[in-house]
């Protein structure tokens, strides 16, 4: 199980390629909430971390 | 004066009536005990134990858990003199306003009584607990945070016993007597007046009466409302418990991990956060405290800038590295079902021991869900840390985890309620016991409903308002 396969499981909803090239999150998905695999996060987080994790 | 009742003799007791007997030395009998006599009261303060901790005293502490996991019921309380702050923590403040209630979602937690009752007693209260200065809360929100107000505790290092000592064995207003365990409580014909406490010791069988003008009752939350309802010899169903209320409303401090958090600056101490008005009042829950316990942190990964940690926390949630324990502090609701009951053994006295049955209601539960889930919340929406919930938080077929080594703070409380009706509370607001003209209850064991603050605060601003009203009665005559 690779890094990818791990953080798809983790949010679920994690679909898109991650790369360097993904736009700027807006301030109103930085400023959403949501709660994914028990952990409480900023909408925005997810992206930072598919990129990180690319 | 300090006396041992093992060295008594037939002379100690049969002329004297006291003005006050209180049994019980803990925080409360001693801050009652010292109150009257500086207003020139003559004192009999009834120790069960000795000066230090003894097997054959703690050992009448022990007793069954009958509701959900607690600690042992000889564990959480020390039966000396000095009683359990022998071992507390010290972390203390008072109550708030809105503790005292009623509130909307749950008006039975209202005390007869408001804070300006006990306003007058809190500088006192902070003299005799040794409290520092009010250093100004901690708050990884740096105020913007509208959800969770940032608070703090002082820490009182005060052992009662240690501290008093000297001063009540010089005293000539007080008597301290060790080794005196109350095994009953005598009314008289009209049985609604006390006229005397029975005590027996350890080593001798015959037991001795202390007689006096006003009783006093401070022995902790559980034995309070376990030596009413075993003063069972002229009253079948125990003393006060005309209604079957003594023992019922126990209530604890729920205090429980709720997550971790991983945070851009790790607190450097433990911060204190209490919910605003305006989420109870929006989530309907009860008032709660989250506290923030800093972790030390030996990952190598933890030296990473905080996005990084993060990203690394996601994708390898085994190697993550946290900075702080997340955890919910409530007071719980005020609910018949929670209560002390009498076990049916026996203790060496012949007293029937303690059954604890504690429950939980459906609100307790949900608030501590909302506290996890309003941390959390705003830790992300202030880019202060992200908290991972517990797996039992988010999951509401889960149980809340209550085991005998945590889940409660050993805050026992409310189990002899203060109430202007005898029909919800067994004492009235200046402690009385309904029915009973003078004997009184001191400690937590009064409280209404728990509020979120640490009791001991309480107890004390409580005992020096018990000593103004029983000075005034002793005025009366």
């Amino acid at each position: 199980m690779n890094r990818r396969h791990v953080l798809s499981l983790l949010i679920g909803v994690f679909t898109a390629p991650a790369t360097a090239r993904l736009p700027a999150p807006s301030p109103a998905k930085a400023r959403r909430i949501v709660i994914v695999g028990g952990w409480v996060l900023r909408a925005d987080d997810l992206e930072k971390v598919a990129a990180y994790a690319a | 004066m300090l006396l041992d009742a093992e060295q008594r003799h037939d002379g100690w007791f049969k002329e004297v009536i006291f003005d006050v007997c209180i049994c019980g030395a803990g925080p409360a009998g001693i801050t009652l005990a010292r109150a009257l006599a500086g207003k020139g009261r003559r004192v009999a303060l009834m120790e069960a134990g000795g000066l230090e901790a003894s097997a054959q005293s703690q050992v009448l502490y022990q007793g069954r858990n009958a509701g959900l996991p607690y600690y042992p019921l000889d564990t959480c309380r020390l039966r000396y003199f000095g009683g359990t702050s022998n071992h507390w923590g010290g972390y203390t403040r008072p109550l708030d306003a809105r503790d005292f209630g009623p509130l909307a979602q749950h008006p039975f937690n209202e005390w007869p009584i408001k804070k300006p009752d006990l306003d007058p007693y809190a500088e006192r209260t902070a003299e005799i607990l040794d409290l520092p200065g009010q250093q100004p809360p901690l708050d990884v929100f740096g105020g913007q945070e509208d959800s969770l107000e940032p608070s703090v505790y002082r820490v009182s290092p005060t052992r009662f016993g240690p501290k008093y000592q000297d001063e009540l064995a010089r005293s000539d207003r007080i008597s301290l007597y060790l080794n005196a365990n109350l095994v009953d409580i005598e009314l008289d014909s009209s049985l609604r007046s006390v006229s005397g406490l029975v005590f027996r010791s350890y080593l001798r069988d015959q037991p001795f009466r202390v007689r006096a003008r006003q009783f006093v009752v401070c022995c902790g939350g559980l034995e309070n409302a376990r030596l009413l309802l075993n003063a069972n010899r002229q009253l079948p169903r125990g003393i006060g418990n005309q209604h079957d209320l003594v023992g019922r409303f126990f209530c604890e401090h729920l205090e429980i991990d709720v997550g971790r958090a991983l945070m851009a600056s790790p607190p450097s101490a433990l911060n204190f956060y209490i919910a605003s008005d305006r989420l109870i009042s929006d989530r309907r829950c009860l008032s709660f405290e989250v506290e923030l316990l800093p972790l030390e942190r030996t990952e190598p990964s933890c030296a990473l800038p905080f996005p990084e940690r993060l990203s690394r926390a996601l994708l390898e949630p085994a190697r993550a590295c946290f900075d702080a324990v997340v955890i919910a502090v409530v007071g719980q609701s005020v609910n018949g079902d929670s209560r002390v009951m009498l076990a049916n053994e026996v203790d060496r006295f012949g007293l029937r021991r303690l059954a604890l049955d504690w429950h939980l209601a459906d609100i307790d539960r949900l608030t501590l869900r909302i506290a996890a889930e309003v941390t959390g919340r705003a830790m992300a929406r202030h880019d202060a840390g992200r908290v991972r919930l517990d797996p039992w938080v988010t999951d509401a077929e889960q149980e809340v985890p209550l085991s005998e080594e945590a889940g409660g703070s050993c805050h026992h409380m409310c189990t002899t309620r203060m109430s202007h009706d005898p029909k919800t509370g067994v004492v009235d607001r200046d402690c009385r016991v309904h029915g009973i003209e003078n004997l009184y209850m001191g400690g937590s064991s009064v409280f209404a409903s728990p509020g979120v603050s640490n009791p001991t605060f309480t107890i004390v601003q409580l005992a020096l308002r018990l000593g103004d009203h029983l000075d005034a009665r002793l005025d009366k005559g």
